[in-house]
């Protein structure tokens, strides 16, 4: 019954094999097998949108998905947004939520982030309700979510 | 600390190897499209498959042919198609309607129209069904929204199904036996436990839509909020018109039965006349009638069943604009 | 200044208590009661389970009193043969896979012989209901000033209204979560919390080790709204007893449906105006009774109905008030801290019941609040009184200023005239918030903290208080810096690590800036006494002073201390709740324009306007984000969130169904401050935090009373309930 399954997947850049179990979700590969943290688990039913990452470009929910499914794919994490090096440097839309105060608890960031990048590459000059309807499918309790609107007219260049 | 049960899973290639998969793995194998659905739903312990058989492999079931639609075409893909979003549009507004953009980035077609039914006694962990002593979808006796019945409630959430009840589409079904078309409508039982006519071990291949030759139709979804949240209550509503007067109708309700429920009664109203007020209250009228929600979902029941001629008449209103 | 631990936030590297390595350790879960009330007759252990493999803890285990120790000791820590409450930790279980766990979870059979519960707050017991004293009454509170039935008797109006508020579910983004370990002799226990004092109190008690055998650190905290005030001591408890019993490590992680289930609310309230008026609208007599559901444990509940009740007259001057509060029992999961603690819930009725009296009197209700808010010299309930020479008045005709509201009720009236299908409104609450613990609770938390001068001259802010996404980092190092001519990056703060650190008190009560930040400025100046010099000596002249003195000193310790003093001119009579409540009132008035849909009875908020005064801004942007996701908040309790009990369960205990906004749900927020710096509190601040959430719901729903008409009394509004008190007559008939 326990399957084990070979995988290889490329995480931020760096390529991963393993053998897991099927039942194995994604969500837990990258923070259990990987040591990514940076991607949350808020609800494990595919609600609160902290543990969004990224599979080939597109924002997928990784409570959702099992780790066998990304066999051969390509994933972005939070940690993967910055360019490499450990530095301060960080990708526009990290800089963006910095300088606009879009996080408190933090949360729920990483989430968001991993959302807006494909958003921001689909909509590069997105609508006020463009925005909001982009942000929709993820929860924040702190913000009041207008910080977070912010930071991404920010990152967008549009001014708020 | 949700967890998935152990299962095995299978990525076949083709339709033949899946069918060969699921014969192999007999009662206990499941198909899975995008596991929106499925996988809460097994951690939760209200599916628990041994062997899970993957479909998103399978080229056929990608397809996008005319007006057939292969059913692991995700719910984003279907209503971003500028060719759906023109002829279709119904159908890529329920799609869109469905939870989130992310699970819409994940979800299929199929997925929806198969998508499991809701109800507050169900959708529950384990331990909190448990405590109730569970009910008769999974593991318990009894249906908790009506102790006396002997069938379970549970509710038709799907946003996609009622618009395919409505606008007649018809599901393309491969299983060991061969192939079989229905009518969307033969798709479904009015019973929360068997809600499908599909055996388990076929495969909903293809939704072939009617070619858009003059009818029009939309759907109206009812919920809390402007996301996430299933469709409390979903109008589809579909007319034929010649020269201003309406030759044939069909109102489907969903989030009201365990079905997507057609209501004959609201569409005789508007047939073989002008979509004028009266008949657009005659048909919101007949539709209060025999919707009959049950308190097993979001909302207080009353203002649920108030609703469907809210929303009955507010759908029948655009159709009247749109093509006016 | 940007939020100081932000870049970890946003690179993934902050380490919350699910995120950090931990070896060979052991998961531990909750076995809970079934049902809400009763005897246990047996806990059975099912056959298919190994059960040499796991670790079992119950009662039995606890070193110490099977106490939950608060204000009374009434909560075990696990049950022992009597249940009162649905979901009551009975048993725990460690195991190393959390599969294996919650299998074996589910092969506990708690069997309980039930007994009667009450599950109503609202309706008196029956005889064989009664589980607290003779009347099932947690705690009694009452305040009495001037003559009320007398001022009742004369006054040429009396206007009376009961209004209700429904339990509230926190929704902190991550959930509750603990490990415990032992380190040598010393437990050792790590997590998600607001009080690592009050953790560490709970452990010292129950587990009988002395402070030198427990040490408790925060984790950086995902949300707390008050949700890890107190509920943080149970799973703290659970973990430490497994970890003591299996001598390893032990971690306990909730997942969200056990979160929202067994963990605590806002206190369900039930509060009946009777109010005295002249005919032009003056407050003559304030009567009120306030009621709070408790749930099965008196917990913080006696403090949440005094800061209720101290609020429950609004920031208006009338000589004659009574309020009598009461909590009660009720068999429901213990209803805790949310942010608020009391007030929204009073606050709500108060300023819903103001629309309610303007309605009556038919006159304006702006009007009703302008001429009745307190004027410096005037007195609240409890005979406080007022002097901080705050225009309360001026922060009324600020919030209408920029909301708009005249033009906007004209607008509104023209609008409704035109369109059959919709109606729009607009709204106010004035309120207030008493910043820092009641009465003489500051004095009784004697907060303590240390600022330490390090050896390359920074400095290092030792205290108990955390960050939970609302600035205290940001915050504090602002304080200290701007209070020793720093830069930013020169002060550090230390862990919240009760080994470390002095107690200086709980994050809790919106006193983390005005109190601590004050103790913080005061042991800045004692380091510098400590020094030697005076306050000219700033920047890089004392960082070399500091360097200067560690050179002298050699492994010796350079540190300034500073404990509570309560601010010249305040006292307090807690025997007859009389006094100065507070040390300061924030003051606030909040505007809401709404648009309700006649046809679904649905209303969205259209427009939010938030003004406060809260003594000096220290870090604006932060400050407006706490006021926006406050109000946020404040619109999810006021229109859709919904806790729904079945036999004391909640059972829509999860996101798909306990809703709160999304991005989608509300509307821009806009903020301003007036300032007027509180000489008491760091840099002339007042608290801030809860103020937020008390104004939304009276604003909300005033404004949907203005665009339809109807009189709600409860919150939530959802449609169901604005259906069935009014009629927009667009329903055809039956």
């Amino acid at each position: 019954m326990d399957q084990q399954v070979p995988i290889g997947v490329t995480v931020n850049g760096v390529r991963h094999e393993r053998a897991v179990e099927p039942r194995l979700l994604l969500s837990d590969f990258l923070r259990h097998e990987l040591g990514l943290t940076g991607t949350h688990v808020g609800c494990e039913h595919g609600v609160c949108g902290a543990c969004t990452v990224l599979l080939d470009g597109d924002a997928v929910r990784s409570c959702l998905i099992l780790a066998v499914q990304a066999d051969g794919h390509e994933l972005v994490t939070v940690e993967g947004l910055a360019p490499p090096g450990g530095g301060d440097e960080l990708h526009p839309l990290q800089a963006a939520f910095r300088e606009a105060h879009g996080l408190q608890c933090g949360f729920c960031t990483p989430g968001f982030l991993m959302t807006l990048v494909p958003f921001l590459r689909e909509h590069p000059h997105p609508s006020e309700p463009e925005i909001r309807e982009a942000l929709s499918g993820h929860l924040c309790r702190c913000t009041g979510y207008q910080g977070i609107v912010a930071a991404v007219r920010l990152a967008a260049g549009s001014a708020p | 600390m949700l967890r998935l049960p152990s299962f095995k899973y299978l990525q076949p290639k083709t339709l033949k190897e899946a069918l060969a998969m699921k014969a192999d793995a007999g009662p206990d194998g499941m198909y899975v499209a995008g596991g929106t659905d499925l996988y809460p739903n097994m951690k939760r312990r209200h599916q628990e498959p041994r062997t899970v058989i993957s479909l998103m492999a399978i080229p056929e079931l990608k397809r996008l042919e005319g007006w057939n639609v292969g059913t692991c075409v995700t719910l984003t893909e279907l209503s971003n198609l500028p060719t759906f979003q023109h002829s279709y549009p119904a159908v890529a507004h329920a799609a869109a309607l469905v939870s989130t953009p992310l699970l819409r980035n994940m979800g299929t077609l199929g997925g929806n129209l198969c998508l499991d039914t809701r109800c507050n006694y169900y959708d529950q962990t384990y331990e909190w069904r448990k405590a109730i002593d569970f009910c008769m979808k999974k593991d318990g006796h009894i249906c908790w929204v009506a102790p006396s019945s002997p069938r379970c409630w549970a509710v038709s959430s799907s946003d996609v199904a009622p618009v395919a009840v409505a606008i007649g589409a018809e599901f393309l079904l491969v299983g060991p036996q061969g192939e079989r078309v229905i009518p969307a409508g033969r798709f479904y039982h009015n019973d929360g436990i068997n809600y499908l006519t599909k055996q388990p071990d076929e495969i909903l291949v293809e939704v072939r839509l009617p070619a858009p030759d003059g009818w029009d139709a939309v759907y109206h979804k009812l919920r809390r909020r402007g996301s996430f949240d299933f469709p409390v209550l979903g109008v589809a509503a579909w007319v034929r018109r010649e020269g201003g007067r309406v030759t044939d109708a069909r109102i489907v309700l969903g989030g009201v039965a365990s079905w997507p429920q057609e209501i004959p009664e609201a569409a005789a109203a508007l047939r073989d006349g002008e979509l004028g007020d009266d008949a657009i209250a005659a048909a919101a009228a007949a539709a209060y009638r025999p919707a009959k929600p049950l308190d097993n979902t979001d909302f207080d029941l009353s203002w649920r069943k108030q609703m469907t001629r809210v929303y009955v008449k507010a759908a029948l209103e655009e159709l009247r604009q749109r093509r006016g | 200044m940007h939020r100081r631990e932000g870049l970890a936030k946003l690179t993934g590297r902050e380490r919350y208590v699910d995120d950090l390595p931990l070896d060979d350790f052991l998961w531990g879960m909750t076995v809970r009661s079934p049902v809400p009330r009763g005897r246990v007759t047996a806990v059975r252990f099912g056959a298919d389970v190994d059960w040499s493999a796991f670790v079992i803890v119950d009662h039995r285990d606890i070193p110490g009193p099977n106490e939950v120790i608060l204000i009374e000791r009434d909560q075990p820590v696990l049950a022992a043969g009597y249940v009162r409450h649905v979901h009551e930790p009975v048993v725990l279980l460690g195991h190393r896979s959390r599969e294996g766990l919650r299998r074996a979870v589910r092969a506990v059979e708690v069997v309980v012989a039930p007994e009667p519960p009450v599950l109503d707050f609202r309706v008196p017991p029956r005889p064989d209901q009664i589980q607290y004293g003779r009347d099932n009454v947690l705690k009694r509170l009452k305040i009495e000033k001037g003559d009320v039935e007398r001022a009742l008797a004369q006054a040429p109006v009396v206007v009376s209204g009961t209004y209700e508020t429904g339990a509230q579910e926190h929704v902190y983004l991550e959930t509750q979560g603990m490990i415990a370990w032992l380190e040598d002799q010393v437990l050792v226990v790590k997590g998600s919390m607001q009080c690592p004092y009050y953790v560490l109190s709970a452990l010292k008690h129950a587990l009988a080790r002395d402070e030198s055998r427990v040490r408790v650190i925060q984790t950086p905290t995902g949300g707390g709204f008050g949700g890890k005030e107190e509920y943080p001591s149970d799973i703290a408890l659970h973990a430490a007893l497994l970890a003591l019993k299996a001598g390893r490590p032990v971690k306990i992680v909730y997942d969200r449906g056990e979160d929202m289930a067994a963990t605590t609310k806002r206190h369900p309230s039930w509060v009946r105006h009777r109010t005295g008026l002249t005919r032009d609208g003056r407050l003559l007599a304030q009567d009120l009774e306030v009621v709070l559901d408790g749930g099965a444990y008196v917990t913080l509940s006696p403090v949440v109905l005094s800061r209720g009740i101290i609020h429950a007259a609004g920031p208006y001057s009338c000589d004659n008030v009574r309020i009598a509060g009461r909590v009660m029992f009720t068999n429901a999961v213990p209803f805790g801290a949310f942010r608020g603690f009391g007030a929204p819930q009073t606050l709500f009725a108060c300023e819903r019941h103001m629309d309610v009296i303007a309605r009556t009197l038919e006159i304006d209700p702006v009007e009703l609040r302008r001429i009745n808010l307190l004027r410096d010299g005037q007195t609240t309930a409890t005979g406080q009184v007022i002097r901080d020479g705050t225009d309360r008045v001026a922060v009324l005709e600020r919030a209408l200023e920029l909301s708009d509201y005249r033009a906007k009720r004209r607008a509104h009236a023209a609008f409704n005239e035109t369109h059959a299908a919709q109606r729009r409104g607009i709204g106010l609450a004035a309120f207030y918030h008493g910043a820092g613990f009641t009465g003489g609770g500051e004095v009784h938390l004697n907060s303590r903290v240390r600022v330490a001068g390090l050896a390359d001259g920074r400095v290092e802010v030792l205290t108990a208080n955390i960050e939970m996404g609302q600035g205290t980092l940001t915050v504090f190092t602002q304080i200290a810096a701007e209070r020793l001519g720093f830069a930013p990056q020169d002060v550090a703060i230390a862990e919240a690590d009760t080994g470390r650190v002095p107690n200086s008190g709980p994050t809790v009560a919106s006193r983390t800036t005005m109190v601590v930040g004050r103790l913080i400025e005061r042991a800045c100046d004692d380091l510098r006494s400590r020094l030697e010099v005076d306050a000219a000596v700033r920047g890089a002249s004392l960082r070399a002073a500091i360097v200067r003195w560690h050179r002298e000193h050699a492994a010796e310790r350079l540190v300034g201390d500073a404990v509570y003093e309560r601010p010249p001119g305040i006292s307090w009579d807690d025997a007859n709740y009389r006094g100065d409540a507070y040390g300061a009132f924030a003051w606030a008035t909040y505007v809401a324009e709404v648009e309700v849909d006649l046809a679904t009875y649905s209303t969205r908020v259209t427009g939010f306007v938030a003004v406060q005064e809260v003594g000096k801004v220290l870090n604006e942007t932060l400050a407006r984000g706490q006021v926006q996701g406050g109000v946020v908040q404040g619109i999810g309790w006021a229109l859709m969130e919904e806790c729904k009990f079945r036999d004391g369960a909640m059972i829509n205990n999860q996101l798909t169904n306990y809703l709160i906004p999304t991005s989608d749900d509300v509307p821009p927020i806009h903020v301003a401050f007036l300032e007027n710096p509180y000489p008491h509190g760091a840099q002339g601040a007042k608290g801030l935090g809860e103020l937020p959430i008390d104004g939304p719901a009276p604003a909300v729903l005033n404004a949907v009373a203005a665009a339809t008409g109807a009189d709600p009394r409860a919150v939530p509004l959802t449609p169901e309930r604005l259906m069935a008190i009014a009629d927009f007559g667009l329903r055809s008939a039956e």
